[in-house]
């Protein structure tokens, strides 16, 4: 459904997309993973319209996007700030993609109503983003980019400020949400872990070419991509503990 | 310091601060007031009165005032916000800023001496049109440098998002940017007005004195010897800023 | 698909031509006509209006005055301001009565020179005081208060202005830079009163406010009002005495009018690029 075919962009002399191609079918989680600098976040923006590429195409459905505004790609951005309107309460945030598409106001309510409860919101609809916990904050964000029903998701680390537990809560709800509408999702992150559970796919972004891993035992199995030392980390430091308790 | 010293120092400063408009005060009621007198000899109302009389157009000229001053404030406060922003996401956001310093530090009356040829060219001077514009000229930068800091790089995220939310431009302003600049925006527009309303040089130059702005009276008054006058529309002058005042004080503080 | 863009740019090619057209306009027609090559009466090219302003000594005395009005004013009121905040410590503006600082900036710069011009002139209420107590017997023996040669009238107006304004700023400085704190560590560190307000509280706040007083400043160096009414015809400041030299039909006087305006244009472009390239100067 989303195809990038040889997208280039550099900043001046700096090259940070170079002939990116790559695909996501319908209701795919694709996980980018990459370290800080190596482009993920340009190639999101230049996905959802907020910059634009030197070179290159990207289709949507088979229709041609490059040339639409942010506006008109039905693809949402997120940001690892959940930049919740703080003017607007939780049910107006969620709602606000309804408002500016001048839907009845019945239908706003209902379908504002059913979505805050679906992510357990319900009793907080009148309240102001300050007054929420970052989880809180979180899933107002979720429901306010899923409540327009994109055709793709992107997410920029979205998980990267709650604290571990809120974090492993979001992801479950989200995992489930997604499946759920089968909604099509980029997922960036530079957490191995996350990457791994969150995603159907996982990609590697290095020096502006996406690397795609047909199953996770490749990914696992490229040294490059870092799982593998991860691994053996742990199993060593299982060991250590196992020979341990042997020599107690 | 001391707290006698204190004590004394503050009732120094009052007096310096108060003395101006209070003196204005007592002048615009006092039927004569000259070498040697201390004081007015009698009190009268009748300057006041006759401000509002049509053959002293104060009063007229104070609706003109606020009138162009509204005008140049609306426009300039729109123009500044959207031209800010716009340089905000522009690759040449530092080069665009200091072009608005060039008219900011000029005397507004040199720059109305320096173009008023091109005024008389497009048949602007001596009329409120060409008032409004010259105010627009010196309103404009002073706004869009007052704007400069503001955007930063959440509130731009933020318009962003709205934007892959499904809001176009306009919907963007409505909904995000107004709402949530209204303290700014409302620091902008009293500034500017204040700007267009205390302006004289730049308003007497290209209105010709055609264009009886309340300052332009106020001059007029003091240059035909009218003392009392000159008072009355001092103390019109005076009133909306003060009002201002309390409303919010922040709202005085500019640097013209 | 950079049409997006298209109404963005055009904003901004509005905002250049709003800023700069006028200012570039003005300035060329300044310029030409100060050499003879603009005005219904140009002579055709010379040199000789500029000459006879170099020569008589004309642009320099009214540059020179003009900055004289401009550093004393400002020194003055912002020494002053300076030692009023930081003998408040940056608490002035907390209470309730400093709301009276507020008050000039409510007052345009043309009524409180006509304040002045009535209360310090030779008939004014001082040198009526003066009479009633015996000091004077005639308004003219009362000094020279206003149209005065050294300005006094036009620097004592602009001090009130600037002294407000810079007591208000200075004093938000003080607290938002957190210099009381400062001035606490360096004191626990073994400074004393003194060394710490040469070595903490005046560095600080000199280097944080000198580019808002730089720009106040110039509008001191451009005023028009003050001098206006309170100054005299000789020595003039820069505005008045352009206005007054654009406004005669004198053929040799509106030439060196526009030299003086264009000499004064170029410094203030100048000005504001020194600011701009120094250090922690305008953004």
């Amino acid at each position: 459904m989303l195809e990038v075919e040889k997208l280039k962009k550099s900043y001046g002399r700096e090259t940070v997309l170079r002939d990116l191609s790559f695909s996501v079918r319908e209701g795919d989680i694709l996980s980018i993973l990459g370290r800080s600098g190596s482009g993920k976040t340009t190639l999101l923006k230049i996905l959802a319209g907020l910059k634009e590429p030197d070179d290159g195409e990207v289709l949507l459905r088979g229709r041609p996007v490059l040339h639409l505004p942010p506006q008109k790609r039905g693809m949402v951005y997120l940001y690892q700030e959940t930049l919740l309107f703080p003017h607007l309460n939780v049910f107006e945030n969620m709602a606000f993609g309804l408002r500016v598409r001048k839907l009845p106001e019945k239908e706003i309510r209902q379908r504002t109503e059913q979505l805050l409860d679906e992510l357990g919101m319900a009793g907080h609809s009148g309240k102001m983003p300050e007054q929420l916990s970052g989880g809180q904050q979180q899933r107002v964000a979720f429901g306010r980019a899923l409540i327009i029903n994109p055709t793709l998701l992107l997410l920029d680390e979205p998980f990267g400020k709650l604290d571990s537990r809120t974090r492993e809560e979001m992801q479950e709800l989200f995992l489930r949400i997604c499946r759920e509408y089968r909604i099509s999702v980029l997922f960036v992150t530079h957490d191995l872990k996350e990457a791994l559970c969150m995603g159907d796919r996982i990609a590697r972004m290095e020096q502006g070419q996406l690397k795609i891993y047909a199953q996770r035992s490749d990914f696992i199995r490229d040294t490059a991509s870092g799982a593998k030392k991860e691994m053996d980390f742990w199993t060593g430091i299982r060991e250590e503990s196992k020979k341990k308790n042997k020599d107690q | 310091m001391k707290p006698a010293i204190g004590k004394i120092l503050w009732v120094l400063l009052a007096t310096l601060f108060v003395l101006p408009a209070a003196y204005l005060l007592l002048l615009s009621f006092s039927s004569s007031w000259h070498f040697p007198m201390l004081f007015p000899d009698a009190l009268t109302s009748k300057w006041w009165a006759w401000s509002f009389a049509s053959r002293y157009a104060v009063i007229g000229g104070m609706g003109l005032s606020l009138a162009i001053a509204a005008g140049v404030s609306l426009i300039s406060t729109l123009a500044a916000f959207l031209s800010s922003r716009w340089m905000a996401l522009s690759r040449h956001r530092n080069g665009l800023l200091l072009l608005a310093y060039f008219p900011f530090v000029l005397s507004p009356v040199v720059l109305a001496a320096a173009i008023y040829i091109f005024f008389v060219r497009l048949g602007w001077n001596g009329s409120v049109a060409g008032v409004i514009f010259a105010h627009f000229l010196i309103a404009y930068p002073y706004a869009v440098i007052l704007f400069s800091g503001y955007w930063n790089e959440r509130l731009l995220t933020m318009d962003a998002l709205a934007a892959t939310l499904g809001a176009g431009s306009f919907q963007r302003y409505r909904r995000v940017l107004f709402p949530l600049s209204r303290g700014v925006l409302a620091l902008a527009l009293f500034q500017t007005f204040l700007i267009s309303w205390f302006e004289y040089g730049l308003s007497s130059y290209i209105g010709m004195g055609r264009v009886p702005v309340l300052t332009v009276q106020v001059y007029r008054y003091i240059s035909e010897a009218n003392p009392h006058m000159a008072a009355v529309a001092s103390l019109l002058l005076v009133f909306p800023p003060l009002l201002m005042l309390w409303v919010n004080k922040r709202f005085l503080i500019r640097l013209i | 698909m950079r049409i997006r863009y298209l109404h963005r740019k055009a904003g901004l090619a509005l905002h250049v031509l709003l800023t700069l057209l006028p200012l570039a306009a003005g300035g060329i027609y300044a310029l030409l006509y100060s050499v003879g090559l603009a005005g219904s009466l140009a002579p055709g090219f010379t040199l000789r209006y500029w000459d006879s302003l170099i020569s008589r000594g004309t642009l320099w005395q009214t540059f020179a005055y003009s900055a004289y009005i401009m550093m004393v004013s400002v020194l003055l009121s912002y020494a002053s301001a300076l030692a009023l905040v930081i003998s408040g410590r940056g608490r002035l503006m907390q209470q309730s009565r400093s709301r009276i600082f507020y008050l000039p900036l409510a007052m345009p710069a043309l009524v409180l020179a006509f304040f002045a011009f009535r209360f310090f002139s030779g008939g004014g209420w001082l040198a009526s005081l003066a009479f009633r107590a015996g000091w004077i017997e005639s308004p003219q023996e009362f000094p020279e208060l206003v149209n005065d040669p050294y300005g006094v009238g036009i620097i004592f107006v602009h001090f009130l202005l600037a002294f407000a304004f810079f007591s208000i700023y200075l004093d938000r400085v003080y607290a938002n830079e957190r210099i009381g704190e400062q001035v606490q560590s360096a004191r626990v560190l073994g400074a004393g009163y003194g060394q710490s307000l040469r070595r903490v509280v005046l560095p600080m706040i000199l280097r944080k406010t000198w580019p808002a007083v730089s720009l106040y400043a110039l509008f001191v160096f451009g005023s028009y009002e003050v001098p206006l009414l309170l100054g005299r015809s000789s020595p003039e400041m820069l505005s008045v005495r352009i206005v007054r030299m654009l406004s005669r039909f004198n053929l040799e006087d509106r030439p060196e009018g526009f030299a003086i305006v264009f000499a004064y244009m170029m410094l203030s472009v100048l000005a504001v690029i020194l600011l701009r390239k120094s250090k922690g100067g305008l953004r």
